[in-house]
């Protein structure tokens, strides 16, 4: 009888410790209702590489922030996962090593670095299907160097290059719709205005989504808002780390800006669950940038969540569960080094002619060119369509040429092919909004002409090179 | 004797857990197998339940829906006349007490309702029967049936009561009902499967929106057209016909008489599939035929640049002519058109930017004012006199929702007592939804209206300008697997799993539970239409009859044995009329990579034009006058003009499979005769 009790005894504390154990590992993984996490940064630290920016938590429990990265040199840009459970964000335990993105768990704060980098990698966002977009700094060409977009997966390993343009590509978010969303300046032949380029998490499919043809530009990450809408921060002076509150359609970037603000006084905005926005904002009466509600039907300011007198307060981020985007299908094949574009009319184009000179007539060539020069010229069919197999993960700009020679217009902007990727443009450079008229390209009568990267193979190919394919 | 009682479990017990482990094995390979491979779980009452077409287990699985399509309102506007399409019912909702306060069998598949200008009598259209019913509201009962043509869909009545049109889309004409005698009096032709109908507000002209494109010249632009005739002489005025455009479904006419409005799809099947963004492969919008001014023929998008509103099916114009309301069913959405807008557009620009308007995504913010979320597959659509109210078919939810046309927005819905979601049902709506493909871009029946097919090449393949496919139907195709025209994929699973995610929808694949509830009704509940020129009692023509010889024969006009592999049995065997096997019938084109296709079914051939695997035969007839030189496909070139008539006239005839069950061995035993 006693050993039995002493069974039951045993039993029931084991039961108890089981509950427990289930209890605590719940309470460490549920989201914090209401808790915003932020980077608190030196007054007037711009860019990437802050020095003893910290990631710090506020929630309605606790009105003084808790420093996440007490052991860190410094650290920014935390971007919680879909579930509210963990988040990423770059850091570094030491002056001198090169930014590393790592992992949270929001309800333990148990923290692991995602893997080691040699070169700086920074702003670290969760893919729907677990992985992980982050920026590393690369080499373009041309004896330069730029951010490329990476993904990897959660423990660090299979890192793929998915951007492939001598471009700074910076702050990645995911949108609902699975494609990512970054802030792209490109660096070469010229420096460029940043502009929000959209684009599949294999790096396919990569366009314009934002631009501002006045002369602001985007400054923070873009987020998604109720209504089918997107906020985000734009600047015009580059000597202000704050900018305009701006917010775009998501069925119409391009042609929907709405100002929300009519201060440039916003560092980033982010929003909560109930459907508010938290804005990072330096009011008229302080000289720090703190956290505030902002009501998006008044476009004012609310509450103030926090602010420090020592330390900006930015790139707030708000803990709740939220949808998971999509999951886009990947249809790459890594082992064809080529990706076939196709373009149904070269001439379709918003371009201005080059020189102005209005007599330069159709283009009747597409030249094909690398940062390190020419790759090839193909001669476009009668109705200036064009379908060319490019060497993928190569940067490439084009332009039309008329029979005498001349530019017609071009170059492009720059844009790469994934390995298999199937890209189809309606014009070159033209606006965006147009959809393709239903006509079949004479391109497509032929296999697609081969026009690789001098490195490797030379190519000048002729329309009448390609193998015929009949109809 | 207990040591062998005990041996004896035991190995009672291994055995079962051997046949366990191996059944398991052997099923989960069969399960990747009909999935491509992916790793997906299916369950066994994935296919073995979930996909039954009859029997004690689909009886069981399945439930009878109402699926509200089109309306019709009392002069009082008290009462609301609903065809419940799958319901077979002509539903009486009062709208004051918001309830269905009585019903009314009708025939198959009721399309469209009318009344009369007193609101005493109906007229229901029956698709599937083949007949109009007139109906006394009073008696509440049937009272005469019109036959008609085949397919009978859009009704509309003239003002003095006199004349009932009909447009009868299985058999691409219009039917003129005297309505004093009670008779068909005239049948014109229309395009291509008309549906939509609508008489101009003086009476004077009727429009006839038709679903497909007519006949063109291969692999060129779709042409829907608007057929257009006079209430006065009972005669086709015009054809205006809008390039580009597919899947017209309604029209209407503004109340001024200054417009028609007719939606519209716009498909992009001549260039390669490669990408969704940019609008690349299906746009939504509606056509402008411009009735007072030039004549103008104009197409609009409601899409925008990174937002589709798939499968536009109704469209209404509010009293004073200054608003246009359009069902986008595949988006769940109504889509407001500000008509003033829209003429100021047109007005203003040139004819060659009113020729851009058709592929620019971005026009839309100029004239769309609103879009009003709705339940499940918006379809008919139906405006108070007043125009305040909007009453609005939600086909797949079994409801009329009711929208506030002031603060565009809905406001309540008529709940018309559907029965409970079954996975079939499920499925439906997915099937009817383009939320599963690409910021919304096509739903399944874009391709597939009806579950049918939209009589369009695609240019698919992964080699851009190769391997074009022409869209087959999916009725009645859960015996006839393989499926795609390479016959690669073997169950639907597999043609709706991964590689559908990758290379069509271009989005998140669907989820296991999704998949099951699509497939089964695939599967299960897309049944082909009565073949018009089947006779029910089996009786063929004197034409079929000598076609059916011709079809079974086994030796040549000259009387030489034809080798088994040339006759038309040996390929398409009844009771499906295919031998679910890969065939070179010499039908392959430079542009092809295979030499053998899947051999489709012969069940409702007649109406599935074009054919062939790339779609390059615009008839029955040209699959052997133009693509069978050297007898490769069925020995035929030795038939007379008038054997090759008969021919296809049998094959026409050919409907569902049902039909042929206990004639399969008759056919078999005659084609060795």
């Amino acid at each position: 009888m006693k050993r039995k009790n002493t069974i039951y005894l045993i039993l029931g504390l084991a039961l108890i410790a089981v509950a427990t154990g289930l209890f605590a590992l719940k309470s460490d993984t549920e989201p914090v209702k209401g808790m915003i996490i932020f980077t608190q940064i030196v007054p007037g630290a711009t860019g990437y590489n802050q020095e003893q920016a910290r990631i710090a938590a506020i929630s309605p429990q606790n009105n003084e922030p808790e420093i996440l990265t007490k052991d860190f040199y410094s650290a920014r840009a935390p971007e919680v996962s879909c579930d509210g459970r963990y988040m990423v964000f770059s850091g570094k335990k030491s002056k001198d090593e090169p930014w590393q993105i790592w992992k949270m768990n929001i309800g333990s704060r148990e923290t692991e670095k995602v893997f080691d980098c040699k070169k700086d990698c920074t702003d670290p966002a969760f893919l729907p299907d677990g992985q992980i977009v982050y920026s590393k700094r690369v080499d373009i060409g041309k004896g330069l160097e730029g951010f490329a977009l990476f993904t990897c997966t959660n423990d660090g390993a299979m890192h793929k290059q998915i951007t492939f343009h001598p471009h700074d590509d910076l702050l990645p978010v995911v949108m609902q719709d699975g494609r990512i969303l970054m802030l792209s300046k490109e660096l070469y032949p010229t420096a460029g205005n940043a502009q929000l380029t959209a684009l599949r998490p294999n790096g396919t499919k990569a366009r314009l989504f934002y631009i501002n043809p006045e002369n602001t530009v985007p400054v923070s990450k873009g987020r998604e808002i109720k209504g089918d809408k997107m906020v985000f921060v734009e600047s015009s002076d580059p000597t202000n780390p704050g900018g305009m509150l701006v917010a775009i359609s998501l069925h119409r970037p391009l042609h929907s800006r709405e100002m929300l603000s009519d201060e440039a006084s916003y560092m980033a905005a982010y929003p909560t669950e109930d459907g508010k926005l938290v804005v990072s904002c330096k009011t008229g009466d302080a000289g720090t940038y703190g956290l505030y509600e902002f009501n998006l039907v008044t476009k004012k300011l609310g509450r103030k969540i926090y602010s420090d007198p020592d330390f900006w307060s930015v790139e707030p981020v708000a803990v709740f569960k939220r949808t998971r985007p999509k999951i886009l299908p990947d249809d790459l094949v890594c082992s064809d080094m080529t990706g076939r574009i196709l373009c149904l009319d070269a001439n379709f184009s918003n371009l201005p002619p080059v020189n102005d000179e209005p007599n330069t007539g159709r283009g009747t060539i597409i030249e094909v060119m690398g940062i390190e020069g020419k790759w090839g010229e193909v001669p476009l069919e009668d109705d200036g369509s064009f379908f060319l197999r490019l060497t993928a993960n190569q940067p490439v700009r084009f332009r039309t040429v008329n029979d005498a020679g001349q530019v017609v217009r071009g170059p492009s902007a720059w844009i790469w092919l994934r390995p298999h990727e199937r890209r189809g443009c309606v014009g070159c450079h033209e606006d965006p909004e147009f959809s393709p008229k239903n006509k079949r390209p004479m391109a497509i009568a032929n296999l697609p002409v081969e026009v690789m990267a001098p490195q490797m193979t030379s190519n000048v190919k002729t329309k009448g090179n390609s193998e015929k394919k009949g109809m | 004797m207990k040591g062998q009682k005990r041996i004896f479990s035991i190995s009672i017990v291994i055995l079962l857990g051997v046949i366990g482990y191996y059944g398991h094995k052997k099923a989960e390979e069969h399960v990747l197998y009909m999935t491509a491979g992916e790793p997906h779980s299916v369950n066994c009452f994935s296919c073995h339940a979930y996909m039954q077409r009859h029997g004690p287990i689909a009886k069981m699985l399945k439930n009878q829906y109402l699926s509200p399509m089109n309306m019709a309102v009392s002069p009082d506007g008290a009462m609301l006349y609903v065809t419940a399409q799958e319901g077979n019912k002509l539903l009486a909702v009062n709208l004051n007490n918001k309830a269905v306060e009585y019903s009314i069998d009708v025939g198959e598949k009721p399309h469209s309702v009318v009344l009369s200008k007193d609101g005493k009598t109906a007229y229901v259209s029956n698709q599937w029967s083949y007949n109009v019913f007139e109906i006394d509201l009073n008696k509440k009962q049937v009272t005469d049936t019109l036959p008609s043509g085949y397919g009978p869909a859009g009704l509309a009545i003239d003002r003095d009561n006199n004349y009932l049109y009909v447009a009868n889309t299985y058999s691409s004409d219009i039917s003129i009902f005297d309505l004093n005698k009670k008779r068909e009096v005239r049948r014109l032709s229309a395009g291509k499967d008309p549906t939509g109908i609508s008489i101009s507000p003086d009476g004077k002209s009727v429009f006839v929106a038709n679903r497909l494109s007519n006949k063109v010249p291969f692999r060129t632009t779709p042409m829907a057209e608007v057929t257009v005739f006079s209430t006065k002489s009972q005669r086709v005025t015009d054809r205006d016909i809008f390039p580009s455009a597919n899947i017209q479904e309604n029209v209407e006419v503004t109340p001024s008489g200054d417009l028609a409005i007719v939606t519209q799809v716009r498909p992009k099947n001549l260039i390669p599939t490669a990408q969704v963004e940019q609008g690349w492969m299906m746009n939504h919008g509606f056509g402008i035929i411009e009735l007072k001014n030039g004549h103008k023929k104009v197409q609009f998008l409601t899409d925008e640049p990174n937002a589709f509103y798939a499968d536009p099916y109704d469209v209404v114009i509010s009293p004073d002519g200054k608003r246009a309301y359009i069902s986008n069913s595949g988006a769940d959405v109504i889509s407001v058109i500000d008509l003033d807008a829209v003429r100021e557009l047109i007005a203003n620009a040139t004819d060659e930017q009113l020729a851009t308007y058709g592929n620019h995504l971005g026009m839309s913010s100029k004239f769309v004012i609103g879009r009003i979320h709705t339940g499940a597959n918006p379809k008919g659509l139906l405006l108070s006199s007043d125009g305040k109210k909007l009453y609005v078919a939600e086909r797949l939810d079994d409801k009329i929702a009711i929208i506030d046309t002031d603060k565009l927005k809905k406001t309540g819905n008529i709940d018309l007592g559907g029965p409970e979601m079954t996975v079939a049902r499920r499925g439906q709506q997915l099937f009817h939804s383009a939320g599963h493909t690409f910021q919304g871009q096509y739903s399944c029946l874009t391709c597939h209206p009806d579950g049918h097919h939209d009589g369009l090449t695609w240019d698919m393949g992964p080699e851009p300008g190769r391997d074009l496919a022409n869209t087959q139907t999916l009725l009645e195709i859960d015996q006839t697997s393989p499926f795609k025209w390479n016959g690669h994929n073997v169950s639907v699973f597999m043609q709706d799993g991964m590689r559908f995610s990758k290379f069509l929808t271009r989005t998140e694949v669907f989820q296991e539970d999704e998949l099951n509830a699509l497939v089964s009704y695939i599967l299960t509940e897309l049944d082909l239409p009565p073949n018009p020129n089947h006779d029910p009692s089996g009786r063929l023509t004197e034409a079929q009859k000598r076609g059916k010889v011709l079809f079974e024969r086994t030796r040549t006009n000259c009387g030489r044995f034809i080798p088994v592999n040339d006759r038309c049995t040996t390929c398409h065997p009844a009771p499906l009329y295919t031998d679910r096997k890969q065939d070179d019938v010499g039908t392959r084109k430079a542009a092809d990579d295979d030499d053998a296709f899947d051999t489709p079914s012969l069940n409702n051939v007649f109406d599935s034009p074009p054919y062939l695997h790339d779609g390059s035969a615009y008839t029955l007839e040209e699959i052997w006058t133009k693509f069978n030189d050297h007898d490769e496909h069925g020995y035929v070139n030795d038939m007379t003009k008038d054997q090759l008539n008969d021919l296809v006239e049998y094959l026409k005839s050919i409907g569902s499979s049902e039909l042929y069950h206990d004639a399969e061995h008759k056919t078999l035993n005659a084609s060795t005769h």
